[in-house]
């Protein structure tokens, strides 16, 4: 006998699977790359204006660059976790980070899940295995901070938006029938009107 | 015969109307001047109409109804047009939805996006309980606070 886990329609609330929140982790890393990158441009457009120095951010010491690097991803997410439950890349792929009972999440349960991200990474990304064959489907951090990640999307309401939009493509592709005054049987002769 | 009881003037009449050719006294009857003598309306207050409704089977006469022959003769289009579409709408929630849909091309492609992520997370995860041999039951479907029916979770 198969054995499958009948989704619900909502989904909100469900716990988020490995795909979704990989997807959101792509996103993050891109958009936390960008606007570290504007960031910077920024900066060093602001020096060479004010300081009349000429930085070039290719000379940078690698120790400096890691630590501006590594905190700036600090503060994008214990400040998106802690502001939000989420990140923007979160956001998009319609997930919350929760505690692990489902209530919000707080800031000190926010900074200690940032904290513990690193530590995922580190056994081989083996930290992230529990997303995929955990009960709860919560990784290393997500199990040292007390939190969980969730649906945060409702997939019954996206669909009636899907089925709504194709309901109304029809409609406007309907030729608009003739009025009712119209409609009478034409007759053969040539009977003015 | 006046003068005899009940039982005998009935054998009496039965005996003489063995002699009566009641075939030509029928003929002689104006069927039509005893008709205009008769009291309609007093004959229909006489009979009891709910006592006849009774005795009709309505369904069998249902079933003889032909319904698509009713329904050619019926102007479908002149019945919609005196439907006031705007005000339909207006008492359902598609009004609001097809306001967000007209609206919404990136909020359609969000959908896709989550959809797609929301199949995979599905298949692996009935891979996953497959090869765990996980019974339904046994695998909560969110936290407790926000899935009220997933059973608790035993341990991190």
């Amino acid at each position: 006998m198969r054995r499958e886990r009948v989704p619900q329609p909502s989904l909100v609330g469900h716990y988020a699977g490995p795909i979704s929140r990989l997807a959101a982790f792509a996103v993050d890393v891109a958009v936390s790359a960008l606007l570290l990158a504007g960031i910077l441009r920024v900066v060093v457009a602001l020096g060479d204006l004010v300081l009349s120095a000429d930085v070039d951010t290719a000379d940078a010491n690698p120790v400096v660059g890691s630590a501006i690097l590594v905190v700036w991803l600090f503060l994008y997410y214990v400040l998106s976790w802690s502001l939000a439950g989420k990140t923007v890349g979160m956001a998009l792929l319609g997930l919350r980070v929760v505690r692990r009972d489902g209530a919000a999440l707080d800031k000190w349960h926010a900074f200690l899940r940032t904290i513990a991200f690193p530590l995922s990474f580190i056994p081989f990304g083996l930290g992230f295995a529990g997303i995929v064959v955990g009960r709860e489907h919560r990784a290393l951090h997500d199990v040292i901070a007390g939190t969980t990640v969730v649906y945060d999307w409702d997939a019954r309401a996206a669909r009636l938006r899907i089925l709504a939009a194709g309901a109304t493509a029809k409609l406007v592709q309907v030729e608009p029938a003739e009025p009712a005054a119209e409609r009478r049987p034409r007759s053969s002769s040539s009977d003015a009107r | 015969m006046a003068g005899m009881a009940g039982p005998e003037r009935k054998g009496a009449l039965d005996r003489a109307m063995r002699f009566v050719p009641v075939d030509a006294v029928i003929r002689r009857v104006d069927v039509q001047e005893v008709v205009d003598r008769i009291d309609i309306n007093e004959l229909l207050d006489r009979v009891d109409i709910d006592h006849l409704l009774d005795r009709i089977d309505l369904d069998h006469l249902i079933d003889r109804i032909d319904v698509n022959r009713v329904l050619e003769g019926v102007d479908i289009d002149s019945v919609v047009e005196r439907v006031d579409i705007d005000r339909l709408v207006g008492r359902t929630e598609l009004g609001g939805i097809l306001v967000q849909s007209t609206s919404g091309i990136a909020t359609r492609g969000l959908d896709f996006v989550r959809a797609q992520g929301v199949g995979l997370d599905e298949w692996i995860n009935r891979w996953v309980d497959r090869l765990l041999r996980r019974k339904p039951g046994d695998v909560p479907n969110g936290p407790p606070l926000l899935v009220p029916s997933a059973p608790e979770a035993a341990g991190p």
